[in-house]
């Protein structure tokens, strides 16, 4: 690991000017599990960092403006025993859970795992499904943006220079809305995704689905949303046939890739057996609808 | 044994407290004055040939002591176990054989330092394709990993017995099929580390993690010409082995950099420079041929098993061979015609690794006995006790053996502990299904006759406080068995554990006692060692004898005492006895040196049954194991709590082999180069219902009629496993690790049919 310097801005404005100084020698540490081992693999050698660990304007979760807004510096164990993720966000709540382990889950953060950029971050389907928007600070001021705009490609997001993801803003769920998460691993713990999966359903009045969102984790180069499924099942009955046929639809649009955890292939059967499963189970008129990460 | 002995009871180990509160002090924890640390140049390719390597860079960093290339080095520059050819460091002009060999290393003040000098290092090469599967080696005109070896065949082994192509011909029903197993890491957590000095006298001392300190000191004196006599080889606790540091690891380099640089030097290889650079287990390929009649007798087997051996013989001829032996697994099969080899690749190395080759044969025997029985309309479990080896016969098989057959006991134990078969819930997508296997797990009863390295010493010291030493040259990995020969003095001399005193794994204050490897030391070293006991038991008894003036016949230990049998209160302390001895010079420290009979067969062999229940979610894939149990017939349960321990170990590594480990390469290059990638289990993944028991039946030449156990858990535990779910799906399995998209996708195939 190359030498480097360590600093702790107390405030975000601290921070900023620290960064343009900085003049892009500097890099973020949060919770550090993805940047400490590209350090010591050498992948990375930042020559400054920032410890916004602690940062207090990036630490909150809060219900506001119709949202529920959760700091960049939020961990997954902070996620995990949030009441308010609990209500609000179910699904983000068990993607957290689904991640490594407690040890990673108290240092890993929700805005580490978004910028990290892997198509296989675990809350970010959860997020996606959700339609979460990301609240960015940078040189230029705040701005907002569609997470689904934010991630670009695997390690790539729109983050410009000196830019720091704040907020992860969640649109509060309409009443009736269910959601799940499900992750796929090679083992029930401390697993890299081979494939996650969140979804998000409303049924109107009638029987019909109102709403439908699902999100595809390690499945493209990005999570990604399965659009034709959603546009497929948007009015419809949930009907046996029409939940298989989404699936299935689920199944063509992702563009898995083979690597050690999965076959391209297999992927897509999963893709499809597991959005089967979700639709099933947000459809499902009885029983819980706490979601299950086991696979 | 005396009622009340210590041996048979879950005593606990006596290294568990220091590594409880972590004061046990592993290779990597060692602090010497003026200690470096070194770093190992590994070539980043699989095959390319060294042009040149410049070191001035490197040299000219403040703080590197030395940079180390193979010009440096004295000695033939070579080791390896049995074939000794793989370069310490491969020399300009040569070739590289796999990313686990080293071109340079460096020692300097720190590790960091050391890492950074040893990036500094330039090597120029010339990349030149590799060789990354046997078939590709084998192929006609393939370039030759050792200019030796014509065809790149490490080994070939061949077995024959009756006539198979008469008994296919009276076979009414042939099966016939092909099993692929992968790669397979050990996963120990300790990385291969050690510390290395030469003394002012020019002897090498090297502390290290390792299994096989007589093995090392070898090497050592084969690659760096340093006399036997001048090397001193300490093992330090191991944190895993599994296999992996069967071979020498990082000794030689250890040594090298001590004895050049001049100065104490530690060397603990990262967890990615681990999993490139030990043997694992073998990728094999094993084309099987099942005959039988109606009504289920097997009548012959046609076996062809080819192994990856990776770029270095090592052990491969041993566990190929073995992988070709195990295909025949506890049955009556009286027609045989097995072939096995090893081929040379530039793919990571193979070698040792808990079972030793007879997990993939298992794998293809008891998938194939499945088979079978489908065809034949016959339960499995019927078939296989259709065919058991009967307690009046001997295995048609080239390992043969003397453990008497306790197959009929397995079985019903299993079965019993297995219970009624659950139900899936009504209108769930779970299917159950069941599976139960059958092995002949091997252990070394020391009479490997082509190698010749069979004996086995142990020495035993009564101090004149009546304090006991014990000097056992096999190492402690976890198994237990500096606890097992501290049970064994304890037991023998009449005193308390706490009274003994295990030293273990240094080939300076031990006798030779070989390897730590299939399964021997329970039975080589703990019979050596109660040989070394009855002599100083003797010279105790004498001398208790005359001081009691009671006859020898009449006295036992026992207590903390040697007192009469008809009449205890004639006694005398055992402590007491100990210092009269002493007082009078008689002497109380004797060497055991056990070797069988030259004629006697190669192996005893730990008969097992394993059972798995698993349950298989068809609209997912999901598999879930309900319930795994493993039976062995362990000869006497020396410490059941550390027995249970070693079962439910191997059960859980065999698990892994079957669900999700496999160490990939692609192009020679790892491709699950860390714990991120390489996924073995956690304790999440224990079935829900974990089962370990033994049976006994005594083995006669066995140490209280105990018998090897360390490694027969993982033998015939995957196929189990394997089986069970594919009685779960309908479908037949062949290939592992099984993992929810192969499920889905023999489904799928399964529909398209």
């Amino acid at each position: 690991m190359i030498p480097f310097d360590y600093l702790k801005p107390a405030t975000l404005e601290d921070l900023l000017e620290g960064l343009r100084s900085a003049n892009g020698e500097g890099a973020l540490l949060a919770g550090g599990t993805d940047l400490h081992v590209k350090m010591r693999l050498g992948l990375k050698s930042p020559r400054l960092l920032f410890d916004i660990s602690e940062l207090a304007a990036a630490r909150n979760i809060v219900e506001a403006e119709g949202s529920l807004r959760i700091g960049a510096c939020v961990t997954m164990s902070e996620l995990m025993a949030s009441p308010l993720v609990a209500r609000l966000a179910p699904s983000l709540a068990e993607a957290a859970r689904s991640m490594s382990c407690r040890q990673i889950r108290n240092r890993a953060t929700l805005g580490g795992n978004i910028v990290t950029a892997s198509p296989a971050a675990d809350s970010v389907p959860a997020l996606l499904a959700a339609d979460a928007r990301a609240l960015i600070v940078g040189p230029g001021g705040l701005r907002e943006l569609a997470l689904a705009e934010l991630l670009l490609g695997p390690g790539r997001t729109a983050l410009g220079p000196g830019e720091v993801l704040l907020e992860v803003l969640l649109p509060l769920p309409e009443a009736g809305h269910r959601s799940l998460y499900f992750k796929v691993g090679r083992r029930r713990a401390q697993a890299i995704s081979v494939i996650s999966l969140a979804g998000g359903l409303s049924l109107a009045a009638d029987g019909r689905i109102g709403s439908a969102r699902i999100a595809l984790g390690a499945v493209a180069p990005t999570v990604m949303r399965a659009r034709q499924a959603e546009r497929f099942l948007e009015g419809e009955l949930p009907s046996a046939v029409n939940l298989a046929a989404a699936a299935a639809l689920a199944g063509e649009e992702c563009s898995p890739i083979t690597d050690v955890r999965a076959s391209g292939a297999g992927r897509r059967l999963l893709v499809e057996a597991w959005t089967h499963r979700l639709l099933q189970q947000l459809c499902a008129t009885s029983g819980d609808d706490a979601g299950g990460n086991r696979p | 044994m005396a009622i009340g002995s210590i041996v048979g009871k879950g005593v606990a180990r006596v290294d568990a407290r220091g590594k409880v509160t972590g004061q046990t002090k592993y290779a990597g924890d060692m602090r010497l004055p003026n200690m470096h640390h070194g770093k190992l140049v590994f070539s980043p390719h699989p095959r390319a040939r060294v042009l040149a390597i410049d070191c001035s860079a490197a040299v000219a960093m403040a703080g590197v002591k030395r940079v180390i290339t193979a010009r440096d080095l004295t000695g033939s520059g070579r080791y390896g176990y049995d074939v000794a050819h793989r370069p310490v460091l491969v020399a300009e002009g040569e070739e590289t054989r796999y990313i686990g060999d080293v071109v340079a290393m460096v020692v300097a003040v720190s590790e960091e330092l050391a890492s950074r000098a040893a990036q500094a290092v330039v090597v120029r090469y010339e990349v030149l394709p590799p060789l990354t599967s046997p078939r590709q080696a084998m192929a006609e005109g393939a370039y030759l990993v050792h200019a030796d070896a014509p065809g790149n065949r490490c080994c070939k082994r061949e077995f024959s017995h009756g006539d198979v192509v008469a008994g296919f011909a009276r076979s009414e029903v042939v099966v016939e099929h092909t099993y692929k197993t992968p790669r397979q890491e050990q996963a120990f957590l300790e990385t291969e580390s050690g510390v290395a000095y030469q003394d002012e006298a020019g002897v090498v001392h090297v502390l290290s993690s390792l299994q096989d300190p007589y093995g090392v000191a070898e090497d050592i004196h084969l690659a760096l010409a340093i006399p036997k006599s001048r090397i001193h080889i300490k093992g330090t606790p191991v944190g895993g082995g599994f296999g992996g540091k069967l071979n020498t690891t990082i000794q030689v380099h250890l040594a090298a950099m001590a004895c050049l640089a001049g100065v104490p030097v530690m060397l603990v290889l990262d967890r990615e420079e681990s999993f490139i650079f030990h043997a694992k287990r073998h990728p094999t390929e094993i084309r099987l041929k099942l005959g039988a009649k109606r009504d289920g007798t097997i009548l012959a087997m046609e076996g062809e098993v080819i192994s990856d051996a990776g770029p270095y013989s090592g052990r491969s001829p041993e566990v190929v061979g073995l992988t070709m032996s195990a295909l025949l697994g506890p049955y009556r099969i009286a027609n045989v015609a097995t072939r096995a080899q090893g081929i040379y690749t530039n793919n990571l190395d193979s070698g040792a690794f808990r079972g030793f080759g007879a997990p993939q044969a298992a794998i293809a025997r008891e998938g194939l006995l499945d088979k079978l029985a489908r065809e034949l309309g016959l339960e499995p479990l019927e078939l296989r006790r259709r065919n058991f080896l009967q307690p009046d016969s001997r295995p048609a098989s080239p390992m043969l053996g003397d453990s008497p057959v306790s197959l009929e006991a397995l079985a019903e134990k299993i079965i019993a502990r297995m219970g009624p078969k659950p139900e899936p819930a009504v209108g769930s997508s779970k299917r159950i299904g069941r599976s139960i296997c059958f092995d002949m797990p091997v252990f070394d009863v020391g009479a490997i006759p082509t190698l010749g390295k069979s004996g086995v010493g142990a020495t035993v010291e009564v101090h004149s406080d009546g304090g006991v030493s014990v000097y056992a040259g096999g190492t402690e990995l976890g198994q237990g068995i500096t606890t097992v020969l501290a049970q064994f003095a304890a037991d023998q001399f009449g005193l308390p554990m706490e009274a003994i005193r295990v030293e273990m794994s240094d080939n300076w204050t031990c006798p030779r006692a070989g390897r730590t490897s299939a399964s021997r030391l329970t039975f080589g070293l703990g019979n050596a060692l109660l040989l070394a006991i009855e002599a100083v038991r003797q010279t105790l008894l004498t001398r208790a004898a005359t001081t009691l003036g009671i006859a020898r016949e009449e006295l036992r230990f026992v207590a903390g005492q040697v007192q009469s049998c008809s009449a205890p209160e004639r006694a005398i302390a055992f402590a007491e006895l100990a210092q009269l001895c002493w007082d009078k010079g008689d002497n109380l420290r004797e060497e055991g040196w056990f070797r069988a009979a030259e004629d006697r067969y190669m192996y005893g062999h730990t008969f097992m049954a394993a059972g798995a229940d698993v349950a298989v979610d068809l609209a997912t894939g999901e598999i879930e194991v309900l319930k795994l149990a493993n039976v062995l017939d362990m000869g006497k349960v020396l410490n059941p709590v550390m027995a249970y321990g070693q079962i439910y170990g191997g059960a859980v590594q065999a698990l892994g082999y079957a669900l999700m480990e496999n160490m990939v390469t692609k192009d020679g290059l790892a491709k699950t180069p860390s714990f991120a990638e390489y996924a073995i289990p956690t304790a999440v993944d224990i079935p829900f219902e974990f089962v370990a028991e033994g049976i006994e039946t005594p083995y006669p030449t066995g140490p209280f009629g105990a018998k090897g156990i360390g490694e027969a858990a993982l033998n015939c535990t995957t196929p189990t496993l394997l089986n069970a779910i594919a009685d779960a799906i309908g479908v037949e399995l062949d290939a592992i690790p099984v993992a929810q998209e192969h499920i889905l996708a023999a489904i799928h195939q399964q529909k398209r049919i």
